[in-house]
């Protein structure tokens, strides 16, 4: 008994949680097959990743073919897009699906966030689900699919969508990619949109300490100098939040030590954290606990933060740092 | 952060030359290509996979494991109805590892395993317990299922094998209450019952590392009546069968990451492993010399970590004026703690190799007759991996001991603070002199090499080469102090007495460590000088004092003076 499942990468840290859905059907299924799609601009990272930890399949979006999935999984929360993609599915919809429970007989009980409470429903497949934040996280790559991958047999990532990965890696000085969000301006413009509404609005006092800011804008010492590092504020200010430095930064005379986070310094839990040149040494991130969103400026796209980060936007923070100021004020 | 990344001495390690040899045996012309998809067809994928797969472990180490040691102390495993709860952490990273794929490294794939060589294996230890020693142990203890690869039937291979791999925890049940340095005394009874054509356990094990697993390799009496080792064999035993039960976890200073259990069988169905009565003489030994293997690997681990910490707490903490580290007591410490690293770990991969090239051709052996040439390689191998093992696991334990308390003084009044990693560190390391045989038990394991003369010829032979201009004057110094090695060895023979011999043996025994761990790492710096000259300045320089002082000691030993020392 397999289900035939297919995931949809569009390139936000929630499709992630929607694979591991897929994986989790898949432990219990074992004859069950998993494809991911990306859809869009996405990056190929997710489709590398996906295949080294246990996908079947990674295909670009152009060779999705609606109909012929038993589940198909989205991360995205996005009403939009869910609605663009349902109606490219043609299929019954199900949204905020925190687990997968059983499926049975052409049925499938799934369970969701509905206003802060947990709500359990049973539909007919196939089904079409929109993974909540709050399911659980991605497994770990694993040994055989990297083995797999390095003998560059079975990923089947096309050609095309290779070729943006390559772009990806390079980087470049404009605020054109992240890791996970592979993006144009016009795209960091949507995911900084997306970033403000669902997360800093909620958040109005100003006055808040580093210590329970819901947003921290953090600058490293790739901020390069005090100038750059004095616009943080203006970012901050304008999400209502708080900056906080690294060592170095501290070190280097950029801010004041109450601002350092981290081992030696404070620890912070917000909502959105945004990183500016920090290269992501446990005892910095050792202070940052129970983040809500990750963000990393780092021109470097091997910087350890990266691998921490929900999008990593690859460029010079001083550039970038003017652009997403921009955007937030066009925004708000 | 990423334990193997951050560390340039394990790719040196890894990319050693013997490597292509011990591989391309291993591979047998990479014919497995064929039948699994993740099989190699070269050796240049193998070694990048290798890579690959250390990069996931460092990955999953410095992310996950290592945050999660501080946690396993306070959650603490339980005892429920005879079975063992792991604390959440501790399932959190075995989940974690079973997801990974990472629960049969070194089982060939026809069971579900990667196949990777025991020098690859070794290294996932390292970085396993640098991040977490206790969940080491656990995890570590998959290398059990090797001795049923070597010695179990086809069908206990095809039974458990394959589950090892998909993630079923073992364990090793040797010691018992009256049966610690000595297993020739082990009591467990396994009876055998003819109608029903099936050995059963009766009696009790303690100190036994994850002792609810879910496979057992249990040492056992299978002859009524016999007193001695040759009354011994080797059982499998599942938890499956509801027999065995945990009675007790053990209270203990540290390594919290696995359960230390008292457990009871009560007429547990088992099947025999092996020959009877081959149990401790032949199996066991090839099992204790794998997990010996592990425990010295540990004790270079804990010995990373402990540095790691050291040094970072030492740049940060200023006392008078200036950072510590830049204080002479203390950057010697530091150094010395160092210096000790790399000359053990230095000696840990080149077990490591042997052990690799003896068990290749012992499987060579198994398929086809092996040549004369092949015949005196393989026993020469085997032979170089029997006597270092002992010495890495001793001298490697003693050493950590050495480091954490080095570590811990570096730290001042911090060190002794749960707050820092150091003091769990310095609980940890304890236990690796003790375990697998204690470093008397080594002693007694290693002194025949000593006595044969076999460590002075290894240094000669690792001391065969044209030294770099830059290190000539150590690699005399070096050969020097294996001089006096040798004339204390003539000293003792002298005394011709068994008791002097057992009394002088650590001595020799360490003396024999500083000359084979110096004249070793002296070849690693002699390839790249920038990772190990510093450290081999020093480890010269310590091994020169404790030499000239064990020499002192043994030439001013007599009789007399023994019987006074007797207590
Ligand atoms: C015991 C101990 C305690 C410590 N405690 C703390 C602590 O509490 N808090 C803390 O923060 N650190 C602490 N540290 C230091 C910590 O280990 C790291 O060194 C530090 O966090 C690194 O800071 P960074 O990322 O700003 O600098 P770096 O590591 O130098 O990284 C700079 C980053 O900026 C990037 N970059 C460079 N130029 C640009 C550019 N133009 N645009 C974009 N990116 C650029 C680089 O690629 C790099 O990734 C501690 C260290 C020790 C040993
Ligand atoms: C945390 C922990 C985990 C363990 N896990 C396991 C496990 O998974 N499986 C397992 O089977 N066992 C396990 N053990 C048991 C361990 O292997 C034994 O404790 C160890 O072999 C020593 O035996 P003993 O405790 O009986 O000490 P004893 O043998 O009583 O030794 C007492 C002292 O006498 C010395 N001594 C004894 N005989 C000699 C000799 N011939 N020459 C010189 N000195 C000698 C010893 O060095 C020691 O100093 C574990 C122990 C601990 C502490």
């Amino acid at each position: 008994m397999g289900l035939n499942i297919a995931v949809l990468a569009t390139g936000v840290p929630n499709d992630y949680k929607a694979l591991e859905q897929a994986f989790l059907l898949k432990d219990k299924y074992p004859e069950s097959k998993v494809a991911v799609f990306s859809i869009g601009a996405c990056a190929a990272g997710v489709l590398r990743e996906a295949m080294y930890r246990g996908a079947d399949e990674a295909l670009a979006s152009d060779s999705f073919v609606p109909g012929c999935h038993d589940v198909v999984l989205c991360g995205c929360q996005c009403a939009e897009e869910i609605a663009r993609l349902t109606s490219m599915t043609g299929l019954s919809c199900v949204v905020c699906v925190r687990s997968i429970l059983s499926f049975s007989s052409g049925n499938i009980a799934v369970e969701c966030v509905v206003e802060n409470s947990i709500e359990e429903s049973v539909l007919s497949l196939p089904v079409f689900a929109s993974v909540d934040s709050s399911a659980v996280s991605c497994r770990p790559r694993n040994a055989y699919c990297l083995l797999r991958h390095n003998r560059g047999k079975s990923p089947q990532v096309s050609h095309a969508v290779a070729l943006n990965a390559e772009q990806t890696c390079n980087g470049s000085v404009e605020v054109k990619e992240c890791k996970y969000y592979q993006a144009s301006d016009e795209g960091v413009r949507t995911f900084v949109k997306e970033i403000l509404r669902t997360r800093v609005l909620q958040s109005a006092d100003t006055a808040m300490s580093l210590k329970d800011s819901s947003v921290v804008v953090v600058g490293g010492y790739g901020v390069g100098s005090k100038e750059t590092f004095d616009r943080l504020f203006e970012l901050a200010h304008l999400l209502h939040g708080n900056v906080g430095a690294t060592r170095p930064a501290v070190d280097a005379g950029y801010a004041t030590r109450d601002r350092m986070i981290g081992q030696t310094g404070v620890v912070v839990r917000p909502e959105l954290y945004i990183a500016f040149g920090v290269s992501g040494h446990t005892q910095h991130l050792c202070g940052v606990k129970e983040c809500g969103v990750m963000i990393s400026v780092n021109k470097d796209a091997e910087a350890p933060i990266n691998a921490f980060a929900d999008y990593s936007i690859i460029g010079d923070a001083r550039e970038v740092i003017d652009k997403i100021i921009t955007y937030c004020q066009q925004e708000l | 952060m990423n334990y193997y990344s951050d560390n340039e001495a394990l790719e040196f390690y890894l990319k050693h030359p013997l490597l292509r040899r011990i591989v391309d045996m291993k591979e047998k012309g990479y014919g497995d290509a064929v039948g699994y998809d993740y099989a190699p067809t070269n050796f240049e994928e193998a070694v990048r996979g290798y890579e690959q797969v250390l990069e996931l472990v460092g990955d999953l180490c410095a992310g996950t494991v290592a945050p999660n040691a501080e946690r396993v102390e306070r959650e603490k495993h339980t005892l429920e109805d005879g079975h063992v709860v792991y604390a959440p952490v501790t399932s959190e990273n075995l989940k974690l590892f079973r997801q990974a794929g990472l629960m049969g490294v070194s089982l060939p794939r026809r069971y579900g395993g990667l196949n990777f060589p025991t020098m690859v294996f070794t290294m996932m230890q390292e970085l396993v317990c640098r991040a977490d020693a206790g969940f080491g142990n656990l995890w570590g203890l998959q290398d059990c299922a090797s001795t049923i690869n070597s010695f179990g039937s086809d069908e206990q291979k095809e039974r458990y094998l394959p589950m090892v791999c998909a993630g079923a925890t073992m364990s090793m049940d040797l010691t018992e209450p009256d049966a610690g340095s000595d297993l020739q005394n082990v009591r467990l009874k396994a009876t055998y019952d003819s109608t029903s054509d099936q050995w059963y356990l009766d009696g009790v094990k303690r100190f036994i590392t994850n002792g609810d697993s879910d496979i057992h390799l249990v040492l056992a009496r299978s002859e009524e009546g016999s007193a001695d080792g040759r009354g011994l064999s080797l059982f499998i035993c599942e938890k499956s069968c509801g027999k065995v039960k945990t009675r007790r976890i053990e209270d203990k200073m540290g390594v919290q990451g696995s359960p230390t259990c008292e457990i009871v069988f009560e007429h547990a169905p088992a099947e025999l492993c092996g020959s009877r009565k081959m149990g401790l003489i032949k199996y066991v030994m090839s099992l204790m010399n794998g997990a010996r293997l592990g425990i010295a690997t540990q004790s270079v681990a804990i010995s990373q970590a402990a540095y790691s910490e050291a040094l970072a707490f030492a740049k940060e903490r200023c006392q008078f004026g200036k950072a510590v580290i830049e204080l002479p007591p203390v950057y010697d410490m530091l150094g010395n703690i160092k210096a000790r690293l790399d000359a053990a770990r230095s000696l840990l991969y080149e077990t490591a190799r042997n052990v690799d090239m003896g068990y290749q051709f012992a499987e060579l052996a198994r398929e086809r007759t092996l040549t004369p040439e092949e015949r005196a390689e393989s026993k020469l191998y085997s032979k170089i991996a029997d006597a270092l093992t002992p010495l890495v696991k001793g001298m490697g334990s003693e050493m950590v001991n050495e480091n954490v308390y080095d570590a811990v003084q570096v730290h001042g009044g911090s060190g002794y603070m749960r707050d820092y990693a150091c003091e769990r560190l310095y609980r940890d390391a304890r236990v690796t002199s003790i375990y697998e045989g204690t470093t008397q038990m080594q002693v007694v394991a290693a002194i025949r090499y000593a006595t044969t003369g076999f460590y002075s010829q290894l240094v000669d032979e690792y001391l065969s080469f044209e030294p770099s201009q830059a290190l000539a004057s150590l690699h005399a110094r070096v050969r020097a102090i294996a001089n006096v090695y040798t004339e204390a060895l003539e000293v003792v023979a002298s005394f011709e007495n068994q008791e002097m011999l057992d009394f002088l043996a650590r001595r020799l025994y360490e003396m024999a460590g500083y000359c084979v761990m110096s004249a070793l790492l002296l070849r690693d710096a002699n390839a790249c000088e920038e990772l190990f000259a510093s450290s081999l300045a020093r480890f010269v320089a310590i091994g020169e004092a404790v030499v000239a002082g064990h020499s002192t000691y043994i030439k001013n030993f007599n009789v007399e003076l023994l019987n006074k020392y007797k207590q």
